[in-house]
């Protein structure tokens, strides 16, 4: 055996070197399948993400149009408006970013929207009496509702509902009693178990570099929820504020407003069921008759609470550079150009520089406001 | 590159193992063979990538749609005293465009009709179906006159391979007139 190893020639320089250029062939077809495997899997990821952050944003921004207002009376929070020559509360407030022009940004939204709590619930610990000014929730729940912004006593941020059906302000609150400030006259009455809301003035704002607080955490742009204190108009990216990210990579929040009652031309500025004509009147609800461009304040018919549909576009971009998929670092996949909400509105956005290399996704949808009627 | 050497090593236990007698190492054939057989593998990899990109593209496709679909119901929901004037339209027939006497449905049909045409999706049709539930309360004062409301976007999705196949997404919901 040995010797048979040592007559053993070996193999010639020649076979050595195609054999080394067979392997290294095999090598390199293997590693560039790797690596285009590995792309293909973060291209495909960040695509999945940026529909996923798309379509959360319209369900959170849609929910809370539906919800806005919510059977409330009363100041809440920071949602006021022009309405009747005075400024008051109104169930939604829009925010153009640019009133009378285009848009050189996303616009934002103000809406008082029902909060509640799962644990402990924010619901009545017993029966109230027929006729009450108290009311005493689950154990915790108290502490809860303050530590989510209720203040008694202060104007703006110590309105609750009861049901959502009776809205009150809270005076103070000893341990899990709160002291209403009015009666809740007879014969209401609710049983133990009635959820009992904390309604707020919430602001949904699409934060662009610079980002004041960070709150993208270095992801800008993104999309804000927040309970805002700032006067108008609206501002979450202002130091200090309380706004909290809620959807990644969200570009653009373009909302257009159609309104019932709100043109003295028509129906004598009553309600009629049928979306106002604005600008000619031609007895057709069509595209035109979406506002994007206003103040809400024309006193006392285009008001803030005579919107009856809102259409929300959303425009969402990777929250990463797209690196492509080949073995060059650099993606082809979005160059320069525009993306239109493809609403009537005034916003484009126009690619340029730094903005190329995002995959980008956009949605429109029409939205009935299901609770401002009481207002 | 140790995966040169490994490969040595395979050489060299080839050898031995048959009994080193007149071997040659492998011939150009076999190394080609061994490559073509590595390419198929990757070949089915890469075919991998496709269908995950397709599934995405599905995804696309149905969030687009859901929410084409979702506008209407919308639509429908405020303009619900005459929910019945939307009874069988169809983006694709103009001749189901509500009457001028409609006014609110036949610009919703409109504005509708362009949304889906500028999603991108191509061959897509949105129908919407009206059925009474309840006695009609046209004749019957007690009716509530409830109607289902059935908004249905069909489209043509590429298929995996060739041609097309025809997707529907459809929203149901029943609306009662105040």
């Amino acid at each position: 055996m040995n010797e048979k190893i040592r007559n053993e020639q070996g193999m010639t320089l020649i076979e050595v070197i195609v054999s080394m250029l067979i392997g290294v062939t095999v090598i390199a077809a293997a590693f560039t399948a790797l690596t285009t495997t590995q792309k293909a899997n973060r291209a495909n990821g960040m695509v999945v993400e940026t529909q996923q952050n798309i379509r959360v944003a319209m369900d959170l921004i849609s929910g809370d149009i539906k919800n806005a207002g919510f059977g409330s009376s009363g100041i809440v929070g920071n949602c006021n408006a022009v309405v009747g020559g005075t400024t008051q509360v109104a169930p939604i407030v829009p925010a153009d970013k640019t009133v009378g022009g285009n848009d050189n940004g996303p616009d934002s939204i103000s809406m008082i929207v029902p909060s509640t709590g799962s644990s402990p619930a924010w619901t009545l610990a017993n029966d109230t009496a027929i006729g009450f000014n108290q009311i005493t929730l689950q154990v915790g729940a108290a502490a809860a509702m303050s530590a989510a912004g209720l203040t008694p006593g202060v104007n703006n941020n110590d309105l609750i509902s009861i049901g959502g059906l009776s809205s009150v302000r809270v005076l103070s609150i000893a341990g899990d009693t709160l002291t209403l400030g009015s009666t809740v006259a007879a014969p209401a009455r609710f049983l133990v178990n009635t959820p009992v809301y904390l309604m707020q003035c919430v602001t949904y704002q699409v934060i662009q570099a610079p980002d004041v607080n960070n709150v993208c955490g270095g992801t800008a742009p993104c999309l804000v929820r927040g309970v805002t204190t700032a006067a108008s108009p609206r501002q979450c990216n202002v130091a200090g504020s309380p706004c909290i990210p809620i959807v990644d990579g969200i570009e653009d929040l373009q909302i257009a407003y159609a309104c019932d009652g709100c043109n003295n031309a028509i129906n004598g500025g009553a309600p009629n069921g049928i979306i106002d004509d604005q600008g000619t009147i031609d007895n057709t609800f069509n595209d035109a008759d979406w506002v994007s461009n206003n103040t809400w304040t024309a006193d006392p018919f285009f008001t803030a609470n005579k919107i009856r549909l809102a259409k929300v576009g959303l425009v969402a971009r990777q929250t990463q550079k797209d690196l492509g998929i080949g073995e060059s670092m650099q993606s082809a996949q979005v160059s320069s150009g525009t993306v239109n909400v493809s609403m009537n509105n005034d916003h484009v956005i126009a690619i340029a520089g730094t903005e190329t290399g995002f995959r980008r996704r956009t949605l429109v949808r029409a939205i009935q406001t299901r609770n401002v009627g009481l207002w | 590159m140790v995966s040169d050497g490994n490969l040595f090593i395979v050489f060299c236990r080839y050898e031995l193992m048959t009994k080193l007698k007149h071997t040659n190492g492998f011939t150009l054939i076999e190394g080609m063979i061994a490559a073509a057989m590595i390419a198929v593998g990757l070949l089915a990899l890469s075919g991998m990538q496709a269908n995950s990109l397709g599934r995405n593209v599905d995804a696309k496709d149905l969030t687009t749609v859901t929410n084409l679909a979702a506008d209407m119901v919308e639509r429908i929901e405020f303009n619900r005293k005459r929910v019945a004037a939307y009874s069988g339209i169809n983006s694709a027939n103009v001749t189901t465009k509500p009457s001028t006497a409609e006014l609110m449905a036949r610009g919703d049909y409109e504005q509708w009709a362009a949304l889906l045409t500028s999603s991108g999706l191509s061959g897509v049709t949105g129908t919407v179906a009206v059925t009474l539930q309840d006695a009609n309360p046209a004749t019957s004062p007690t009716s509530l006159g409830r109607r289902l409301v059935t908004v249905t976007v069909s489209w043509s999705a590429v298929a995996q391979g060739t041609g097309t196949r025809t997707r529907t997404v459809s929203l149901s919901t029943v609306v009662a007139p105040e």
